[in-house]
């Protein structure tokens, strides 16, 4: 493998797969996969929330795998293939987990909702490859996607935080999208009479 | 944060050795812990060596009944 060392002061060429395309980029090695996306490459779908690992708005795909970009640092991505929530839906079409979380009322005002669908798609995958998470009881049998129970999908999404508190309806979009019927999102408002 | 010069090791004798020349120089394998320090300024090394391309990633039942698990191990298989 070619080694490539870079001086303090000066930006290093990076080639990036983003979405399918080669982006050609001179950046300094210290600037985050995130700040790539949104400052260099126009990409502003994925957000800062905290820019501290800590709420998962800037959740990404990296080989397939979910990615906090806000501590990936771009130099070292070179040769991965990256997906953004820009990257998911097919020119008009959305991607099944998209509109899954419309279905559902997966979110209020939106600012974790790319963060949260792209933690959704790796999670699919990540249930489909026979992962484990920190609450499955048995380890020689993780769920399958069918008997994913409303536990395992919040501790499995516990990376991404919703300040709008949607996490119903993200869940019954994660049920919907694994063949679950999710229970309804209407919320029985109505304020009973009390008695007398 | 600070900037940095980057390498990416080639193997870990390469890494041991780029580390030897440069006492502020840190290993990088994903970042969250260390780009979550830099960006507070509790590190600020000169130099980056990433060592996540290199072939750490066993895990190795030894002849004495332990396990040797290679330090780039994910917790996610």
């Amino acid at each position: 493998m070619e080694v490539t060392q870079s001086t303090v002061s000066g930006a290093v060429a990076v080639t990036l797969n983003v979405n399918g395309k080669k982006r050609s980029l001179a950046i300094e090695p210290r600037v985050t996969l995130l700040d790539t996306l949104r400052e260099h490459l126009g990409l502003t779908g994925s957000k800062k929330g905290c820019d501290h690992g800590q709420c998962g708005a800037c959740t990404v795909l990296v080989d397939g795998q979910r990615v906090y970009s806000c501590l990936a640092l771009a130099v070292m991505q070179e040769g991965k293939e990256i997906v953004t929530i820009e990257g998911l839906a097919k020119d008009d079409v959305l991607h099944p987990v998209q509109a899954a979380f419309i279905d559902n009322d997966g979110l209020q005002c939106g600012y974790c909702t790319p963060g949260q669908i792209c933690a959704t798609v790796a999670l699919l995958d990540e249930v489909k490859q026979g992962s484990s998470s920190a609450i499955t009881p048995n380890l020689e049998h993780p769920p399958q996607l069918a008997e994913l129970s409303e536990a395992e999908i919040k501790e499995r999404l516990s990376g991404n935080l919703c300040r709008c508190s949607a996490y119903n309806g993200i869940v019954a979009a994660v049920q919907q999208l694994v063949g679950q019927t999710p229970p309804s999102a209407a919320a029985d408002v109505m304020v009973k009479e009390m008695p007398a | 944060m600070n900037n940095f010069s980057y390498s990416r090791a080639t193997s870990v004798q390469n890494a041991v050795q780029r580390a030897s020349t440069d006492k502020n120089a840190m290993f990088i394998a994903g970042g969250t812990n260390l780009v979550d320090r830099l960006k507070v300024f509790l590190d600020e090394p000169s130099q980056l060596i990433d060592v996540s391309r290199l072939e750490m990633k066993q895990l190795e039942p030894l002849a004495s009944g332990g396990l040797r698990i290679g330090s780039l191990v994910p917790i996610q298989p």
